[in-house]
């Protein structure tokens, strides 16, 4: 009996790591989304030079999330940047008075944000997003693209 | 009078956006430096010697920006600047006086893809200049002081209207100035002033990803106020502060070319910049008022970023300090963290003047600790 409660236990731990690893894995990627009036403006290569500062962004919002973790997805696998030269791009652009990130806190602040201002930009989880999709929204955003 | 209308409706619609928008979409951000400079030689022929001791406020400064958006095309923008206001003053007298950099408001006209500012702002003279208070962004101390006091003043009063466009799938950035008004000239104990008049300009930026081209003209006339001390005869002894007024006749024209490359680990920034006075009475004699250029090589190393800075500048024979000065800096910075960067510096500065107020031929060493922060 004690054997088998050994085994229950170590199996109960190795389906436990499974689980984790296949949301890690789910976590990695991340959607980009827009305010539906704006979907058919922007390209992934615009995106990316509104984020990195080289492209004008006129009074578009770009969102960036507060949460660490994705927003070093984020930089890492779309943008290819590291936080501080990320830092060093939006400090360019905020203290010469051209524009400043929105910012949100986490997943569920960027698509509330995103459902409210038309000509805005953000990115969450594609976990956080298929959950999204489960519920009934008829102002939901819509997908630009998504980073694998 | 036409500065003043424009300052005016600057600041009153800054004011209208603040009060419309103060519970809603105001972004504060702001940056701060602080440093610890040594003198390593006395040489008192140097116009760079800083004296004995530790000079702690020279490039120690804190800053807030403040930006409203306001419907769909409107911004206004405004940064806020605690600074040493001199740097011949002594630690024991430094002249901090808080107050607004530069404010202006932004109009993006989506039809035509323009982008209008109005009202006090930097002069985008060099690679950095708009945004020459945050050390966040860019390898030095600061830009090399030689290269600097090249460039005429600081910020304008008037309207800037820019456009950017793709070009073969680079940002190409063209903007168009002008104005005038009491800028920001060179810091001394008091201020010089001088009044900007007639300015126009244009400068134009090339931009990739990790790279960037630059390049500003800008002509425009001037008035100095140069301060002069006389002593009084009688006790306590006192001295008086006279202005005295140059007109400086002719047309001031400034031009500057440079180039900023960083990718991988690779950092190499580089500019030159020259200065001519044109008489009123010779359409096409122009006198060269000065020229220099500095070169910055860097490797980054993870968080080390090590770099050497050479830089030159030569002034024309009737320049208030007319020779040639030149400056090696070795740099060592250390990223803390996405908001912060610590940075050494070990500098020699030569210089060779002589002419009229100023005469000196030295060499200056001196070693720099501090730390850049944007919050």
């Amino acid at each position: 009996m004690r054997k088998f409660s050994c085994l229950i236990v170590q199996f109960g731990f190795f389906f436990g790591a499974l689980a984790y690893a296949h949301l890690s894995i789910a976590y990695a990627e991340i959607t980009i989304i827009t305010h539906p009036a704006t979907k058919n403006q922007w390209t992934e290569k615009q995106v990316h030079d509104l984020y990195v500062g080289t492209l004008r962004a006129g009074q578009v919002r770009v969102l960036e999330q507060t949460d660490s973790e994705i927003r070093k997805e984020f930089y890492d696998k779309f943008l290819q940047k590291s936080e501080a030269q990320m830092k060093k791009i939006w400090s360019v652009l905020i203290f010469s008075g051209q524009r400043a990130p929105s910012l949100a806190a986490n997943n569920q602040a960027t698509l509330d944000y995103v459902k409210t201002h038309p000509d805005s930009i953000g990115y969450v989880s594609s976990q956080f997003w298929k959950l999204e999709l489960t519920k009934p929204d008829k102002e939901r955003p819509v997908v630009l693209f998504v980073v694998k | 009078m036409l500065r003043r209308i424009v300052s005016l409706v600057a600041a009153l619609i800054f004011g209208m956006f603040s009060l419309n928008t103060f519970a809603a979409d105001i972004k504060l951000n702001g940056f701060a430096s602080a440093y610890a400079r040594a003198s390593l030689t006395e040489d008192p022929h140097s116009l760079w010697t800083d004296g004995k001791g530790v000079n702690y406020s020279n490039d120690t400064k804190i800053g807030l920006n403040l930006r409203s958006d306001y419907e769909e095309n409107w911004s206004a923008n405004a940064q806020l600047v605690a600074a040493q206001k001199s740097i011949l003053a002594t630690n024991s007298s430094p002249t901090w006086a808080p107050g607004f950099d530069w404010f202006f408001v932004t109009y993006d006209d989506p039809a035509t893809d323009l982008s209008i500012n109005v009202g006090r702002q930097l002069f985008p003279g060099t690679l950095t200049a708009e945004y020459v208070d945050v050390g966040l962004t860019y390898p030095w101390r600061r830009l090399p002081e030689q290269f600097a006091s090249i460039q005429p003043f600081k910020a304008f009063e008037g309207v800037s209207v820019q456009r950017q466009m793709n070009l073969f799938g680079q940002a190409l950035s063209i903007r168009v100035f002008g104005g005038g008004g009491r800028p920001n000239g060179f810091d001394t104990v008091p201020p010089t002033t001088a009044e900007i008049d007639d300015l126009i300009g244009t400068r134009l930026n090339l931009e990739g990803d990790g790279w960037k081209l630059h390049s500003t003209y800008s002509q425009f006339h001037v008035v100095q106020l140069i301060p002069s001390y006389t002593a009084t005869p009688t006790p306590p002894s006192n001295s008086t502060l006279n202005i005295i007024r140059i007109a400086i006749p002719g047309t001031i024209r400034v031009f500057t070319l440079g180039a900023h490359y960083e990718k991988e680990s690779l950092m190499i920034y580089s500019e030159y910049s020259q200065s001519h006075l044109s008489e009123t009475d010779a359409i096409f004699t122009s006198r060269e008022l000065a020229k220099g250029y500095y070169s910055t090589l860097g490797y980054h190393f993870g968080k080390f970023l090590p770099h050497y800075t050479y830089s030159y500048a030569k002034f024309d024979a009737g320049h208030l300090i007319a020779g040639h000065e030149k400056s090696h800096a070795l740099g060592l910075n250390y990223q803390m963290n996405p908001s912060t960067v610590v940075k050494g510096e070990y500098l020699i500065q030569e210089d060779t003047h002589g002419a009229l107020v100023l005469s000196s031929e030295g060499t200056a060493r001196s070693v720099a600790l501090g730390i850049n922060l944007v919050f």
